[in-house]
Protein backbone atom coordinates (compact mmCIF):
# COMPACT_ATOMS: atom_id res chain seq x y z
CA UNK A 1 0.00 0.00 0.00
CA UNK A 2 1.17 3.31 -0.82
CA UNK A 3 -0.29 5.21 1.83
CA UNK A 4 -1.48 4.58 5.32
CA UNK A 5 -4.73 4.83 6.90
CA UNK A 6 -3.56 7.85 8.93
CA UNK A 7 -3.97 9.71 5.50
CA UNK A 8 -6.83 8.22 4.18
CA UNK A 9 -8.28 6.89 7.68
CA UNK A 10 -12.17 6.19 6.02
CA UNK A 11 -9.71 2.65 4.39
CA UNK A 12 -9.64 1.71 8.31
CA UNK A 13 -12.57 3.53 10.26
CA UNK A 14 -14.97 3.74 7.01
CA UNK A 15 -15.46 7.31 8.79
CA UNK A 16 -17.76 9.96 7.28
CA UNK A 17 -16.02 13.33 6.79
CA UNK A 18 -19.15 15.20 6.30
CA UNK A 19 -16.59 18.92 6.00
CA UNK A 20 -14.90 18.17 2.92
CA UNK A 21 -15.83 14.60 1.13
CA UNK A 22 -15.04 16.08 -2.27
CA UNK A 23 -11.56 17.09 -1.35
CA UNK A 24 -11.33 13.50 0.11
CA UNK A 25 -12.97 12.30 -2.68
CA UNK A 26 -10.57 13.58 -5.22
CA UNK A 27 -7.68 12.98 -2.64
CA UNK A 28 -8.20 9.44 -2.92
CA UNK A 29 -8.47 9.20 -6.59
CA UNK A 30 -5.34 10.86 -6.92
CA UNK A 31 -3.86 8.21 -4.69
CA UNK A 32 -5.57 5.46 -6.61
CA UNK A 33 -4.03 6.89 -9.78
CA UNK A 34 -1.08 6.26 -8.49
CA UNK A 35 -1.67 2.51 -7.74
CA UNK A 36 -2.93 2.28 -4.36
CA UNK A 37 -5.51 0.01 -4.32
CA UNK A 38 -6.25 0.67 -0.93
CA UNK A 39 -7.69 4.10 -1.74
CA UNK A 40 -9.19 3.06 -4.12
CA UNK A 41 -11.41 0.14 -1.89
CA UNK A 42 -12.52 3.02 0.00
CA UNK A 43 -13.52 4.66 -2.67
CA UNK A 44 -15.53 1.19 -3.95
CA UNK A 45 -17.10 1.53 -0.38
CA UNK A 46 -18.38 4.68 -0.76
CA UNK A 47 -19.98 4.36 -3.83
CA UNK A 48 -20.96 0.19 -4.01
CA UNK A 49 -24.63 0.91 -2.88
CA UNK A 50 -25.59 3.05 -5.64
CA UNK A 51 -23.47 1.75 -8.56
CA UNK A 52 -25.36 -2.18 -7.29
CA UNK A 53 -28.96 -0.33 -7.59
CA UNK A 54 -28.81 0.64 -10.26
CA UNK A 55 -27.15 -2.30 -12.40
CA UNK A 56 -29.85 -4.11 -9.95
CA UNK A 57 -32.28 -1.76 -11.56
CA UNK A 58 -31.38 -2.06 -14.95
CA UNK A 59 -31.02 -5.79 -15.18
CA UNK A 60 -35.02 -6.19 -14.74
CA UNK A 61 -36.44 -9.00 -13.01
CA UNK A 62 -34.83 -12.37 -13.30
CA UNK A 63 -33.70 -15.22 -11.08
CA UNK A 64 -29.98 -14.12 -11.44
CA UNK A 65 -30.15 -10.58 -11.45
CA UNK A 66 -28.59 -9.98 -7.92
CA UNK A 67 -25.86 -12.15 -8.73
CA UNK A 68 -25.51 -10.33 -11.99
CA UNK A 69 -25.65 -7.08 -10.13
CA UNK A 70 -23.07 -7.90 -8.36
CA UNK A 71 -20.46 -9.18 -11.21
CA UNK A 72 -21.55 -6.13 -13.15
CA UNK A 73 -21.11 -3.32 -10.14
CA UNK A 74 -17.68 -5.38 -9.12
CA UNK A 75 -16.93 -5.06 -13.45
CA UNK A 76 -17.61 -1.06 -13.20
CA UNK A 77 -14.80 -0.52 -10.13
CA UNK A 78 -12.11 -2.73 -11.65
CA UNK A 79 -12.48 -0.75 -15.42
CA UNK A 80 -13.03 2.59 -13.64
CA UNK A 81 -9.82 1.70 -11.57
CA UNK A 82 -8.03 0.46 -14.50
CA UNK A 83 -9.21 3.28 -16.61
CA UNK A 84 -8.51 6.31 -13.66
CA UNK A 85 -6.06 8.00 -16.09
CA UNK A 86 -9.19 9.07 -18.09
CA UNK A 87 -11.46 10.02 -15.65
CA UNK A 88 -11.19 14.14 -15.33
CA UNK A 89 -9.47 15.85 -11.90
CA UNK A 90 -12.00 17.65 -9.87
CA UNK A 91 -15.14 16.34 -10.91
CA UNK A 92 -17.31 14.01 -8.86
CA UNK A 93 -16.81 10.07 -9.12
CA UNK A 94 -20.35 8.45 -8.87
CA UNK A 95 -21.31 9.97 -11.88
CA UNK A 96 -18.54 8.28 -13.79
CA UNK A 97 -18.79 4.95 -11.74
CA UNK A 98 -22.72 5.04 -12.49
CA UNK A 99 -22.46 5.23 -16.10
CA UNK A 100 -19.99 2.61 -16.08
CA UNK A 101 -22.13 0.47 -14.43
CA UNK A 102 -24.86 1.45 -16.57
CA UNK A 103 -23.22 0.71 -19.71
CA UNK A 104 -22.26 -2.66 -18.43
CA UNK A 105 -25.70 -3.49 -17.56
CA UNK A 106 -26.88 -2.47 -20.97
CA UNK A 107 -24.25 -5.02 -22.31
CA UNK A 108 -25.56 -7.62 -20.03
CA UNK A 109 -29.16 -7.13 -20.70
CA UNK A 110 -28.25 -7.26 -24.27
CA UNK A 111 -25.84 -10.29 -24.27
CA UNK A 112 -29.09 -11.56 -22.33
CA UNK A 113 -31.61 -10.47 -25.06
CA UNK A 114 -31.42 -13.45 -27.21
CA UNK A 115 -33.69 -15.19 -24.47
CA UNK A 116 -35.68 -11.73 -24.04
CA UNK A 117 -36.11 -12.12 -27.84
CA UNK A 118 -37.87 -15.61 -27.48
CA UNK A 119 -39.44 -14.19 -24.85
CA UNK A 120 -41.07 -11.13 -26.53
CA UNK A 121 -43.90 -12.14 -28.47
CA UNK A 122 -45.02 -14.50 -26.03
CA UNK A 123 -45.12 -11.82 -23.49
CA UNK A 124 -47.08 -9.19 -25.74
CA UNK A 125 -49.15 -11.83 -26.62
CA UNK A 126 -50.36 -13.15 -23.15
CA UNK A 127 -49.13 -9.85 -21.12
CA UNK A 128 -53.03 -8.73 -20.13
CA UNK A 129 -54.09 -12.02 -18.64
CA UNK A 130 -50.19 -12.28 -16.55
CA UNK A 131 -50.82 -8.66 -15.08
CA UNK A 132 -54.29 -8.77 -14.06
CA UNK A 133 -52.93 -12.01 -12.14
CA UNK A 134 -49.94 -10.56 -10.96
CA UNK A 135 -52.38 -7.56 -9.78
CA UNK A 136 -54.46 -9.80 -8.22
CA UNK A 137 -52.29 -10.86 -6.02
CA UNK A 138 -53.10 -9.50 -2.19
CA UNK A 139 -49.56 -9.41 -1.49
CA UNK A 140 -48.78 -6.86 -4.08
CA UNK A 141 -45.97 -4.81 -3.65
CA UNK A 142 -46.36 -1.18 -5.54
CA UNK A 143 -42.84 -0.80 -5.74
CA UNK A 144 -41.97 -3.71 -7.33
CA UNK A 145 -44.98 -3.64 -9.99
CA UNK A 146 -43.67 -0.21 -10.99
CA UNK A 147 -40.19 -1.63 -11.57
CA UNK A 148 -41.91 -4.21 -13.38
CA UNK A 149 -44.23 -1.37 -15.49
CA UNK A 150 -40.62 0.62 -16.19
CA UNK A 151 -38.81 -2.38 -17.69
CA UNK A 152 -41.50 -2.41 -20.67
CA UNK A 153 -40.00 1.18 -21.02
CA UNK A 154 -36.73 1.64 -23.33
CA UNK A 155 -33.18 1.60 -21.51
CA UNK A 156 -33.10 5.14 -21.97
CA UNK A 157 -36.11 6.00 -20.55
CA UNK A 158 -35.44 3.32 -17.83
CA UNK A 159 -32.12 4.51 -16.92
CA UNK A 160 -33.36 8.42 -16.28
CA UNK A 161 -36.20 7.41 -13.89
CA UNK A 162 -34.40 4.72 -12.49
CA UNK A 163 -31.84 7.76 -11.42
CA UNK A 164 -34.05 10.44 -10.82
CA UNK A 165 -36.85 8.39 -8.38
CA UNK A 166 -35.34 4.92 -7.32
CA UNK A 167 -31.72 6.74 -6.40
CA UNK A 168 -33.16 10.22 -6.03
CA UNK A 169 -30.45 11.96 -8.09
CA UNK A 170 -30.95 15.32 -8.75
CA UNK A 171 -31.14 16.20 -12.03
CA UNK A 172 -27.62 18.14 -13.01
CA UNK A 173 -25.69 14.66 -11.72
CA UNK A 174 -28.27 12.93 -14.27
CA UNK A 175 -26.79 14.81 -16.82
CA UNK A 176 -23.21 13.99 -15.85
CA UNK A 177 -24.28 10.17 -15.88
CA UNK A 178 -26.20 10.45 -18.90
CA UNK A 179 -23.69 12.52 -20.77
CA UNK A 180 -26.54 14.58 -21.71
CA UNK A 181 -27.43 18.65 -21.38
CA UNK A 182 -29.63 19.41 -18.38
CA UNK A 183 -32.56 20.30 -20.67
CA UNK A 184 -32.21 17.35 -21.92
CA UNK A 185 -32.29 15.38 -18.97
CA UNK A 186 -36.16 17.09 -18.24
CA UNK A 187 -37.03 16.30 -21.13
CA UNK A 188 -36.22 12.91 -20.91
CA UNK A 189 -37.61 12.63 -17.83
CA UNK A 190 -41.30 13.99 -18.85
CA UNK A 191 -41.36 11.60 -21.69
CA UNK A 192 -40.35 8.56 -19.57
CA UNK A 193 -43.08 9.35 -17.37
CA UNK A 194 -45.43 9.32 -20.30
CA UNK A 195 -44.51 6.20 -21.64
CA UNK A 196 -44.58 5.04 -17.99
CA UNK A 197 -48.46 5.95 -17.58
CA UNK A 198 -49.25 4.83 -20.82
CA UNK A 199 -48.06 1.17 -19.74
CA UNK A 200 -49.28 1.38 -16.53
CA UNK A 201 -52.86 2.57 -17.80
CA UNK A 202 -52.87 -0.39 -20.70
CA UNK A 203 -51.16 -3.34 -18.42
CA UNK A 204 -51.40 -2.40 -14.84
CA UNK A 205 -54.44 -0.48 -14.65
CA UNK A 206 -55.32 -1.76 -11.23
CA UNK A 207 -52.08 0.16 -9.73
CA UNK A 208 -52.94 2.99 -12.18
CA UNK A 209 -56.25 3.23 -10.10
CA UNK A 210 -54.82 2.53 -7.17
CA UNK A 211 -52.23 5.81 -7.77
CA UNK A 212 -55.23 8.13 -9.25
CA UNK A 213 -57.41 7.70 -6.17
CA UNK A 214 -54.30 8.65 -3.71
CA UNK B 1 -53.94 12.43 -15.00
CA UNK B 2 -50.53 12.61 -15.18
CA UNK B 3 -48.59 10.35 -13.27
CA UNK B 4 -47.79 12.69 -10.03
CA UNK B 5 -43.32 13.32 -10.00
CA UNK B 6 -43.82 13.34 -6.01
CA UNK B 7 -46.10 9.84 -5.60
CA UNK B 8 -43.59 8.46 -8.69
CA UNK B 9 -40.60 9.35 -5.83
CA UNK B 10 -42.33 8.20 -3.00
CA UNK B 11 -43.33 4.75 -4.39
CA UNK B 12 -39.84 4.14 -5.67
CA UNK B 13 -38.46 4.95 -2.70
CA UNK B 14 -39.76 1.93 -0.60
CA UNK B 15 -38.69 -0.55 -3.63
CA UNK B 16 -36.93 -3.20 -1.78
CA UNK B 17 -33.49 -3.91 -3.10
CA UNK B 18 -31.61 -7.03 -2.01
CA UNK B 19 -28.96 -5.70 0.53
CA UNK B 20 -25.67 -4.70 -1.30
CA UNK B 21 -22.65 -6.85 -1.58
CA UNK B 22 -19.37 -6.38 -0.38
CA UNK B 23 -18.45 -5.60 -3.31
CA UNK B 24 -15.93 -3.52 -1.78
CA UNK B 25 -14.38 -7.01 -1.02
CA UNK B 26 -15.06 -8.22 -4.68
CA UNK B 27 -12.74 -5.50 -6.04
CA UNK B 28 -9.59 -5.52 -3.50
CA UNK B 29 -9.48 -9.51 -4.52
CA UNK B 30 -9.83 -9.12 -7.98
CA UNK B 31 -7.21 -5.81 -8.25
CA UNK B 32 -4.94 -7.58 -5.57
CA UNK B 33 -3.47 -10.72 -7.52
CA UNK B 34 -2.61 -8.66 -10.58
CA UNK B 35 0.40 -6.57 -11.09
CA UNK B 36 -0.61 -3.36 -12.81
CA UNK B 37 -0.85 -3.57 -16.51
CA UNK B 38 1.25 -2.26 -18.79
CA UNK B 39 0.77 0.28 -21.22
CA UNK B 40 -1.29 -0.90 -24.33
CA UNK B 41 1.42 0.10 -25.99
CA UNK B 42 3.79 -1.90 -23.88
CA UNK B 43 1.62 -4.74 -24.54
CA UNK B 44 1.71 -4.45 -28.21
CA UNK B 45 5.69 -4.02 -28.41
CA UNK B 46 5.72 -7.16 -26.18
CA UNK B 47 3.16 -9.42 -28.27
CA UNK B 48 5.35 -8.02 -31.10
CA UNK B 49 8.54 -9.09 -29.46
CA UNK B 50 7.37 -12.40 -28.83
CA UNK B 51 5.48 -12.95 -31.97
CA UNK B 52 8.84 -12.82 -34.17
CA UNK B 53 10.86 -14.67 -31.95
CA UNK B 54 8.04 -16.99 -32.02
CA UNK B 55 8.28 -17.08 -35.86
CA UNK B 56 12.02 -16.60 -36.22
CA UNK B 57 12.25 -20.06 -34.37
CA UNK B 58 9.45 -22.10 -36.65
CA UNK B 59 10.62 -20.68 -39.77
CA UNK B 60 13.58 -23.00 -39.15
CA UNK B 61 11.79 -25.40 -39.57
CA UNK B 62 11.04 -26.73 -42.72
CA UNK B 63 7.65 -28.47 -42.20
CA UNK B 64 6.31 -25.62 -40.00
CA UNK B 65 7.62 -23.07 -42.91
CA UNK B 66 5.04 -24.98 -45.15
CA UNK B 67 2.49 -24.36 -42.56
CA UNK B 68 2.82 -20.59 -42.98
CA UNK B 69 -0.16 -19.19 -44.12
CA UNK B 70 -1.45 -16.16 -45.62
CA UNK B 71 -4.79 -14.10 -44.72
CA UNK B 72 -6.63 -11.42 -46.51
CA UNK B 73 -7.20 -7.96 -44.70
CA UNK B 74 -10.24 -6.00 -45.94
CA UNK B 75 -11.70 -2.76 -43.50
CA UNK B 76 -12.12 -4.45 -39.94
CA UNK B 77 -12.48 -8.05 -41.07
CA UNK B 78 -9.28 -10.68 -41.80
CA UNK B 79 -9.71 -13.61 -43.20
CA UNK B 80 -8.15 -17.09 -43.01
CA UNK B 81 -7.71 -19.62 -45.45
CA UNK B 82 -7.65 -22.67 -43.87
CA UNK B 83 -8.02 -26.69 -44.86
CA UNK B 84 -11.10 -27.90 -46.74
CA UNK B 85 -14.05 -28.44 -43.97
CA UNK B 86 -15.12 -31.47 -43.36
CA UNK B 87 -16.99 -32.85 -46.12
CA UNK B 88 -16.17 -29.93 -48.32
CA UNK B 89 -14.90 -30.96 -51.95
CA UNK B 90 -11.46 -29.43 -52.19
CA UNK B 91 -11.48 -27.40 -55.20
CA UNK B 92 -8.99 -25.56 -57.40
CA UNK B 93 -8.53 -21.94 -55.35
CA UNK B 94 -11.24 -19.43 -56.24
CA UNK B 95 -8.77 -16.32 -55.71
CA UNK B 96 -5.23 -15.80 -55.29
CA UNK B 97 -4.34 -13.56 -52.62
CA UNK B 98 -3.45 -9.90 -53.93
CA UNK B 99 -0.30 -8.53 -52.90
CA UNK B 100 -1.74 -5.01 -51.65
CA UNK B 101 -3.84 -7.45 -49.14
CA UNK B 102 -1.32 -9.97 -48.06
CA UNK B 103 -0.33 -10.78 -44.47
CA UNK B 104 1.78 -13.49 -43.50
CA UNK B 105 0.99 -15.67 -40.51
CA UNK B 106 1.60 -18.49 -38.33
CA UNK B 107 -0.59 -21.13 -39.16
CA UNK B 108 -2.98 -22.10 -36.13
CA UNK B 109 -1.61 -25.61 -34.51
CA UNK B 110 -5.29 -26.59 -33.81
CA UNK B 111 -7.37 -26.47 -37.11
CA UNK B 112 -10.53 -27.83 -36.07
CA UNK B 113 -13.62 -25.51 -34.81
CA UNK B 114 -13.36 -25.03 -30.76
CA UNK B 115 -15.75 -26.73 -28.85
CA UNK B 116 -17.40 -23.10 -28.48
CA UNK B 117 -18.51 -22.90 -31.73
CA UNK B 118 -21.89 -21.76 -32.08
CA UNK B 119 -24.31 -20.80 -34.88
CA UNK B 120 -24.11 -18.00 -36.94
CA UNK B 121 -25.83 -14.77 -34.81
CA UNK B 122 -28.13 -13.84 -37.74
CA UNK B 123 -29.48 -16.82 -38.43
CA UNK B 124 -32.47 -16.31 -36.38
CA UNK B 125 -33.66 -13.37 -34.81
CA UNK B 126 -32.84 -15.11 -31.01
CA UNK B 127 -29.17 -15.01 -31.45
CA UNK B 128 -29.72 -10.77 -32.06
CA UNK B 129 -30.42 -8.37 -28.75
CA UNK B 130 -29.92 -4.63 -28.64
CA UNK B 131 -32.47 -3.28 -30.83
CA UNK B 132 -32.45 0.18 -31.58
CA UNK B 133 -34.26 1.96 -34.28
CA UNK B 134 -32.81 4.19 -37.26
CA UNK B 135 -33.22 7.00 -35.74
CA UNK B 136 -31.04 6.07 -32.42
CA UNK B 137 -28.95 4.36 -34.93
CA UNK B 138 -27.87 7.01 -36.83
CA UNK B 139 -27.46 9.26 -34.05
CA UNK B 140 -24.68 7.57 -32.76
CA UNK B 141 -22.70 7.27 -36.26
CA UNK B 142 -20.27 9.98 -37.62
CA UNK B 143 -21.17 8.63 -41.07
CA UNK B 144 -24.37 7.60 -42.86
CA UNK B 145 -26.32 4.75 -41.95
CA UNK B 146 -27.46 3.05 -45.53
CA UNK B 147 -29.61 0.58 -46.63
CA UNK B 148 -30.82 -1.17 -49.76
CA UNK B 149 -33.75 0.65 -50.86
CA UNK B 150 -35.47 -2.47 -52.72
CA UNK B 151 -35.37 -4.46 -49.22
CA UNK B 152 -36.63 -0.96 -47.47
CA UNK B 153 -35.94 0.16 -44.08
CA UNK B 154 -34.92 -3.14 -42.03
CA UNK B 155 -37.16 -4.54 -39.93
CA UNK B 156 -34.73 -4.53 -36.82
CA UNK B 157 -31.44 -2.65 -36.31
CA UNK B 158 -29.16 -4.03 -33.46
CA UNK B 159 -26.43 -2.66 -31.59
CA UNK B 160 -23.84 -4.22 -31.19
CA UNK B 161 -21.32 -3.26 -28.49
CA UNK B 162 -17.38 -2.65 -28.53
CA UNK B 163 -16.42 -1.96 -24.88
CA UNK B 164 -12.49 -0.84 -25.27
CA UNK B 165 -11.48 1.99 -24.17
CA UNK B 166 -11.19 4.49 -27.10
CA UNK B 167 -12.99 1.91 -29.60
CA UNK B 168 -16.44 2.89 -28.06
CA UNK B 169 -17.85 3.18 -31.47
CA UNK B 170 -20.97 0.69 -31.98
CA UNK B 171 -21.48 -1.93 -34.67
CA UNK B 172 -25.06 -1.66 -36.02
CA UNK B 173 -26.38 -4.54 -37.42
CA UNK B 174 -29.50 -4.04 -39.95
CA UNK B 175 -32.01 -7.41 -40.54
CA UNK B 176 -34.65 -8.27 -42.81
CA UNK B 177 -36.57 -10.62 -41.56
CA UNK B 178 -37.44 -14.04 -43.93
CA UNK B 179 -41.40 -12.99 -44.90
CA UNK B 180 -41.78 -17.18 -44.90
CA UNK B 181 -40.38 -17.42 -41.38
CA UNK B 182 -40.41 -14.44 -39.45
CA UNK B 183 -38.47 -15.66 -36.39
CA UNK B 184 -35.73 -15.87 -38.89
CA UNK B 185 -33.58 -13.60 -40.85
CA UNK B 186 -33.32 -13.28 -44.71
CA UNK B 187 -30.44 -10.54 -44.89
CA UNK B 188 -28.04 -8.98 -42.35
CA UNK B 189 -25.84 -5.92 -42.95
CA UNK B 190 -23.23 -5.13 -40.59
CA UNK B 191 -22.16 -1.78 -40.83
CA UNK B 192 -18.84 -1.72 -38.85
CA UNK B 193 -16.86 1.49 -38.25
CA UNK B 194 -13.88 -0.13 -36.65
CA UNK B 195 -10.16 -0.62 -37.46
CA UNK B 196 -10.49 -4.18 -36.31
CA UNK B 197 -13.78 -6.21 -35.91
CA UNK B 198 -13.21 -9.92 -36.40
CA UNK B 199 -11.55 -12.54 -38.59
CA UNK B 200 -13.02 -15.11 -41.05
CA UNK B 201 -11.78 -18.41 -41.20
CA UNK B 202 -12.56 -20.37 -44.53
CA UNK B 203 -11.55 -22.53 -46.75
CA UNK B 204 -9.88 -20.86 -49.31
CA UNK B 205 -11.89 -22.19 -52.65
CA UNK B 206 -14.98 -20.57 -50.31
CA UNK B 207 -13.03 -17.16 -50.96
CA UNK B 208 -13.51 -15.16 -54.26
CA UNK B 209 -12.47 -11.73 -54.98
CA UNK B 210 -14.75 -9.36 -56.71
CA UNK B 211 -15.83 -5.56 -57.04
CA UNK B 212 -18.11 -3.49 -54.93
CA UNK B 213 -18.02 0.15 -56.71
CA UNK B 214 -14.65 -1.10 -58.12
CA UNK B 215 -13.26 -1.62 -55.04
CA UNK B 216 -11.94 -5.55 -54.13
CA UNK B 217 -14.56 -7.30 -52.25
CA UNK B 218 -14.67 -10.80 -50.75
CA UNK B 219 -17.33 -13.31 -51.44
CA UNK B 220 -16.89 -16.05 -48.55
CA UNK B 221 -19.69 -18.85 -49.61
CA UNK B 222 -20.50 -21.42 -47.30
CA UNK B 223 -20.09 -22.59 -44.16
CA UNK B 224 -16.96 -20.82 -42.24
CA UNK B 225 -15.64 -19.52 -38.80
CA UNK B 226 -15.73 -15.98 -37.31
CA UNK B 227 -13.93 -14.72 -34.59
CA UNK B 228 -15.31 -11.74 -33.18
CA UNK B 229 -12.87 -9.54 -31.10
CA UNK B 230 -14.90 -7.71 -28.27
CA UNK B 231 -12.51 -6.30 -25.83
CA UNK B 232 -10.18 -8.96 -24.31
CA UNK B 233 -12.82 -11.49 -25.13
CA UNK B 234 -12.34 -13.21 -28.58
CA UNK B 235 -14.95 -15.56 -29.68
CA UNK B 236 -15.51 -17.98 -32.95
CA UNK B 237 -18.97 -18.29 -34.10
CA UNK B 238 -19.70 -21.14 -37.25
CA UNK B 239 -21.29 -19.14 -39.57
CA UNK B 240 -23.53 -21.23 -42.48
CA UNK B 241 -24.44 -18.32 -45.26
CA UNK B 242 -23.14 -16.64 -47.66
CA UNK B 243 -20.98 -13.28 -46.85
CA UNK B 244 -19.85 -10.18 -48.80
CA UNK B 245 -17.19 -8.42 -47.26
CA UNK B 246 -16.10 -5.00 -48.66
CA UNK B 247 -14.88 -1.51 -47.31
CA UNK B 248 -15.56 1.92 -48.27
CA UNK B 249 -13.95 4.59 -46.18
CA UNK B 250 -13.76 3.58 -42.71
CA UNK B 251 -16.28 1.51 -42.34
CA UNK B 252 -15.96 -2.17 -43.35
CA UNK B 253 -19.62 -3.50 -44.59
CA UNK B 254 -20.30 -7.38 -43.86
CA UNK B 255 -23.59 -8.41 -45.88
CA UNK B 256 -25.06 -11.62 -45.17
CA UNK B 257 -27.65 -13.51 -46.63
CA UNK B 258 -27.59 -13.33 -50.51
CA UNK B 259 -27.87 -16.26 -52.61
CA UNK B 260 -25.19 -15.17 -55.27
CA UNK B 261 -22.42 -12.85 -55.53
CA UNK B 262 -23.92 -11.00 -58.03
CA UNK B 263 -27.02 -10.88 -56.01
CA UNK B 264 -24.55 -9.26 -52.79
CA UNK B 265 -22.90 -6.84 -55.47
CA UNK B 266 -26.27 -5.92 -56.22
CA UNK B 267 -27.07 -4.92 -52.95
CA UNK B 268 -24.09 -3.48 -52.15
CA UNK B 269 -23.48 -1.22 -54.88
CA UNK B 270 -27.51 -0.16 -54.03
CA UNK B 271 -26.99 1.04 -50.36
CA UNK B 272 -28.40 4.97 -49.79
CA UNK B 273 -28.84 6.52 -46.86
CA UNK B 274 -32.27 7.24 -45.23
CA UNK B 275 -33.75 10.58 -46.19
CA UNK B 276 -36.44 11.51 -44.24
CA UNK B 277 -39.92 12.95 -46.73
Amino acid sequence: MELSGKLHPEIDSGAEDEAQPAAREAALVAHARRGDEAAWTALVAAHQEPVFRLAYLMLGNGRETTAVAEDVAQEAFVRAYRNLDQFEDGRPLRPWLLAIAANLARNRRRSAGRYWAALRRWWQAERRERTVKAQSQNERDDAHLLWQALQRLSLAHQQALYLRYFLDMPEEEMAEVLDIAAGTVKSRLYRGRQALQAVLQEEFPLLYEEWQQR
Amino acid sequence: MPIDEQQLAEIAATFSYPPTPDIAGRVQKALQPRPARPRRTQRLAWAVLVLLLLASALLAVPTVRAALREFFKIGAIRILPEPALPGEATTTPAVTIPAADRVTDVAPVETQAPPSATHLPTRTLLDLAGATTWEAAQAEVGFPLRYPPEHGLPDEIYRQEVWDPGLEAPVFILVWRDEDRPSEVALALYQIPLPYYGLKSASLSAISETLVYEQRAYWVEGPHRLQLQTGEVAEWLFVAGNVLIWAEGEVTYRLEGADTVAEAVRIAESLAPHRDK
